[in-house]
């Protein structure tokens, strides 16, 4: 399942067609299970979509997808990196008037070099992006090198530590 | 670090979290923590993929839920006197800071980690366990360098 999250408080309607157009490019049939906000578009019969989520079920399609595609909200690349799930990530542009501002474009840049964090800007990196985040192992975006980290330090902290 | 020979107590570790993302944190850690005893508490029944010693169940509270929390301070309470553990390990939130600060009352080892949700700055509950916890880690090199006494060691992601 792609699980597809643009937020509740404006349309993204640039990302909605990227990813039905993503869709209807290609071959294999293809779950998405899309949160779009307040205006759906027409969309392939493959969507489901919603307005908004509670958030155990957001949770749970985050745990559950394959690939998370997102706007750049902060929330939702920090659930991703949380539950371990790869995140295509479109960051909103105030000159395409999808925000007030730019902050996503700078929310973007923040996460860009993370392992499991795919940013496009337009369709032909979007695309790109989907094609390396469907096909990179799981297990490879399991182990981090700054999850290993954590988990040696952990390791010594507990088998390490002397005597209380 | 010194290993002292009178140390006869096999090191070994409680796991504590809440439920939700810091459980699923939590669990990214055990994971790889192979060759390593250690016991979870936990409110999630779902253990796959972990080997735990021991497993305690906890009822989940937090600063929204007072009455719930009588209920959860007896079973974090109860878990962490139950645990042979000689260290404790949590990634949060209320039920495991709880845990921290009896252990150290109990004289265990303890290690809080804070949720990697904390990009900005350390949750409430972080900037009390730095108080009290001998190790406090952030999952944020920037957060870090905006705390005195909280490290970064990587982060589960």
């Amino acid at each position: 399942m792609i699980f597809l999250s643009v937020g509740t408080q404006l349309p993204f309607n640039r990302l909605v067609s990227y990813l039905d157009g993503w869709v209807r490019e290609n071959v294999d049939p293809m779950d998405v299970f899309a949160q779009v906000g307040p205006l759906p578009l027409d969309l392939t019969p493959c969507f489901r979509t919603v307005a908004s989520l509670p958030a155990d079920q957001f949770l749970t399609s985050v745990k559950n997808c394959r690939i998370f595609v997102s706007h750049a909200g902060m929330g939702n690349i920090i659930t991703a990196l949380e539950v371990g799930r790869p995140i295509v990530i479109v960051p909103r542009q105030r000159s395409l008037g999808e925000h007030r501002n730019d902050h996503q474009l700078h929310t973007a840049d923040k996460f860009r070099d993370y392992a499991g964090v795919f940013v496009a800007r337009d369709y032909d990196e979007f695309k790109a992006s989907m094609t390396t985040a469907w096909t990179a192992s799981p297990k490879a975006a399991e182990m981090t090198p700054e999850r290993l980290r954590l988990v040696d330090y952990v390791r010594r902290f507990i088998t390490d530590g002397g005597p209380h | 670090m010194s290993r002292s020979i009178g140390n006869r107590k096999e090191n070994s570790a409680l796991l504590i979290s809440s439920s939700g993302g810091h459980w699923v944190q939590l669990c990214r850690i055990a994971a790889g923590l192979q060759g390593v005893t250690y016991d979870v508490a936990t409110v999630d029944a779902n253990i796959d993929g972990l080997s735990p010693r021991a497993v305690y169940e906890i009822v989940d509270f937090n600063r929204n839920t007072p009455f719930r929390a009588l209920f959860g301070f007896w079973s974090v309470l109860s878990a962490v006197r139950k645990s042979k553990a000689t260290h404790i390990v949590s990634t949060g939130a209320a039920p495991g800071l709880f845990a921290i600060a009896i252990g150290r009352l109990m004289g265990r080892r303890t290690l809080w980690i804070d949720s990697i949700a904390n990009a900005e700055r350390l949750s409430m509950s972080g900037r009390v366990a730095a108080m009290i916890s001998h190790v406090t880690l952030t999952q944020w090199e920037e957060v870090a360098q905006n705390h005195s006494g909280v490290a970064y060691k990587g982060r589960v992601a």
